[in-house]
């Protein structure tokens, strides 16, 4: 049996709470637009061809809108308070 | 709305489903880059024949068709730590099963195409080895769709989220935590 109180308990059961994740979603989320702008920039300099600058910067735009979007759908999930608590 | 009997602290269960929902979050994100690259390869092949595998469209596309199925898997084995979303008999979700169904139908299709264009260098969009890719995808969306509206009917259930306006909306809702998620005869 556990020697923990019941919200010890709980508390372990959660461990580590969305709210307290600020620093994970916003690291992700700059890691992630730097591998995309990364990705983009090996695009349009190694098949140059195929990729000119102006559409990989399109692509790169389009990329931006889908993290953005992703990082405030992730904030709202972690920090809003339920509506019927 | 049904009441599913809480096996887990209410609080517990919030803050797993949240997780999940940041997981989906991400994976959706991810899918919505490759439909992206489903232009920018369409674009390359409407001017270029299949001169290597190794094109930049190509490295974003196949790249997700590895992330996807990895992040669903991570989702899958978080997924037993939450008793409401269990399938039948205690099973996978059956809008997750169906999902990780389509991403290895689609991972077995990298091979299966790599063979043919081995042979053939065009890049229809239209040939067989292609059909594969596509309704692997449609079935993993289809199944991660049902998944996410199990995942949301249950965060209002807890009172996380506000319950549906529209009657209709609300019944679909009241089915999938009464786990019929695609009709009322199959769980």
């Amino acid at each position: 049996m556990s020697k923990d109180s019941p919200r010890e308990e709980i508390e372990r059961m959660i461990g580590k709470r969305v709210e307290n994740m600020k620093g994970l979603y916003i690291v992700g989320a700059i890691l992630s637009w730097v591998a995309t702008a990364f990705g983009v920039w090996v695009g349009f300099t190694y098949y140059p061809w195929a990729y000119a600058m102006a559409s990989g910067i399109f692509a790169l735009i389009v990329l931006t809108v889908i993290i953005v979007f992703a990082f405030i759908f992730i904030w709202k999930t972690a920090m809003e308070k339920p509506v019927n608590p | 709305m049904a009441q599913m009997p809480a096996l887990i602290p209410k609080e517990v269960e919030i803050q797993r489903l949240k997780k999940v929902m940041i997981m989906i979050i991400v994976l959706g994100s991810v899918a919505a880059s490759v439909e992206v690259d489903n232009f920018v390869d369409g674009s390359l092949h409407q001017t270029s024949i299949r001169d290597s595998a190794f094109t930049p469209a190509h490295w974003w596309l196949y790249s997700h068709f590895v992330a996807l199925p990895l992040g669903w898997g991570a989702v899958m084995i978080y997924d037993r730590r939450i008793p409401s979303l269990r399938g039948p008999n205690n099973s996978v979700n059956t809008g997750l099963k169906i999902t990780i169904i389509g991403y290895l139908g689609t991972m077995f299709t990298i091979g299966i195409n790599e063979m043919w264009h081995f042979w053939f260098v065009e890049e229809i969009f239209a040939v067989p080895n292609h059909w594969s890719f596509n309704m692997g995808v449609v079935l993993a969306f289809m199944g991660a769709l049902g998944y996410v509206v199990r995942v949301y009917a249950r965060m209002i259930e807890l009172g996380v989220e506000s319950p549906p306006s529209n009657p209709y909306v609300a019944e679909m809702y009241k089915m999938a935590l009464e786990g019929k998620l695609y009709s009322r005869s199959i769980p």
